[in-house]
């Protein structure tokens, strides 16, 4: 992503975790700003994919209300329960084509039938990034997405940095700061196109 | 960046299409323009009249003629050099009179009708930018041109 985003522009990363429903709201302008909401705990565990959807459009709305007439409309990132994704990296092959049947071939190699999930590539000068949803339960909740009017920009993963280590007896208590920077690294991702650095 | 709802391949083919539809937009716009407007004619060599080929030829036949029969001399070949320059044309003043020098540095002043000395030449005439010369032994008849300052 080279294009340049435009100043102001706001990103809203929303991350469906284990412990917390994380928000970072990214804001870029001559100071980034970054502000962090946890809105629920255990979301996997409360919640279905129709309330996750209400729960993510009713604080857009919230945000979207405060600004004024012409400000930019964010943009909306969502990344779902780690157990949705599959994520693989392969090495790559010499003579890659970039071409839909390319990475098809690609994918068929990793043992995935393309049919049946919702997929993208990320090729880069080594190997090539791969992320892969079931096509029913990525359209179960994009769909919840859609009905509560807020279709997502954007629904991608970010890795969870396993350098943050959790004291498991408060895990309930404590904010999870792992996906506090998960959530951060998604919204400034999408606003400055940078790959985060490997975690 | 890894994104489910646009994903890279999507992107690609969108781009593909614009480029496409951005080629087929100019050919067809290439197309018009090349088959549709009428051609330019090219342009055609003036029709020149008749009379321009007829002096060549005429030209070609005297020169054979003079060059066969010895009875068309060309009178000017037997007259002598007319070796004056023209100093001064008064066209204003009248009688309308020229002045010369010849080859002495001699200055001489002669109107139409007059007969330069010590030759058979004869004024006939002065036009707007030569004298004509008539010699009235063999009947040749000679221009000279002068330059009109302004």
């Amino acid at each position: 992503m080279l294009r340049k985003r435009k100043r102001g522009t706001v990103a809203m990363a929303f991350v469906v975790g284990e412990a917390w429903l994380t928000i970072a709201e990214v804001i870029m302008a001559a100071r980034q700003s970054i502000q962090v909401n946890m809105l629920c705990q255990r979301p996997i565990h409360t919640h279905s994919s129709m309330s996750v959807a209400k729960l993510i459009s009713s604080h857009v709305l919230e945000k979207e209300s405060k600004k004024h007439m012409f400000s930019p409309k964010p943009f909306l990132l969502v990344q779902w329960p780690e157990r949705l994704y599959q994520h693989f990296t392969v090495q790559r092959p010499p003579n890659l084509k970039l071409t839909d049947s390319g990475s098809v071939a690609l994918l068929a190699d990793a043992g995935f039938i393309s049919r049946e999930w919702r997929w993208d590539m990320l090729p880069s000068q080594t190997s090539c990034h791969f992320l892969l949803m079931k096509v029913t339960d990525y359209h179960e909740y994009y769909q919840a997405l859609c009905d509560q009017h807020c279709p997502p920009d954007v629904i991608g993963f970010v890795p969870r940095p396993d350098n943050f280590v959790l004291s498991t007896a408060h895990i309930g208590v404590w904010p999870d700061i792992a996906a506090v920077q998960q959530a951060i690294h998604f919204a400034t991702q999408f606003l400055t196109g940078h790959q985060p650095c490997s975690t | 960046m890894l994104n489910l709802v646009r994903p890279h391949r999507h992107i690609q083919r969108q781009r593909r299409r614009l480029y496409v539809t951005g080629v087929c937009v100019l050919g067809f716009i290439g197309g018009i323009y090349f088959f549709i407007t009428p051609p330019i004619p090219d342009p055609e060599p003036m029709p020149l009249p008749l009379v321009q080929s007829l002096p060549a030829a005429t030209l070609n036949e005297k020169k054979v003629v003079a060059a066969t029969s010895p009875d068309a001399i060309n009178p000017c070949a037997s007259a002598p050099l007319l070796q004056v320059q023209v100093r001064a044309v008064l066209l204003h003043s009248f009688p309308v009179h020229v002045r010369l020098s010849d080859d002495s540095g001699r200055l001489l002043m002669l109107t139409p009708g007059d007969v330069l000395p010590n030759t058979d030449w004869k004024l006939s005439a002065i036009q707007k930018n030569s004298l004509i010369w008539v010699h009235s032994h063999s009947g040749c008849q000679q221009q000279q041109p002068f330059m009109v300052e302004k």
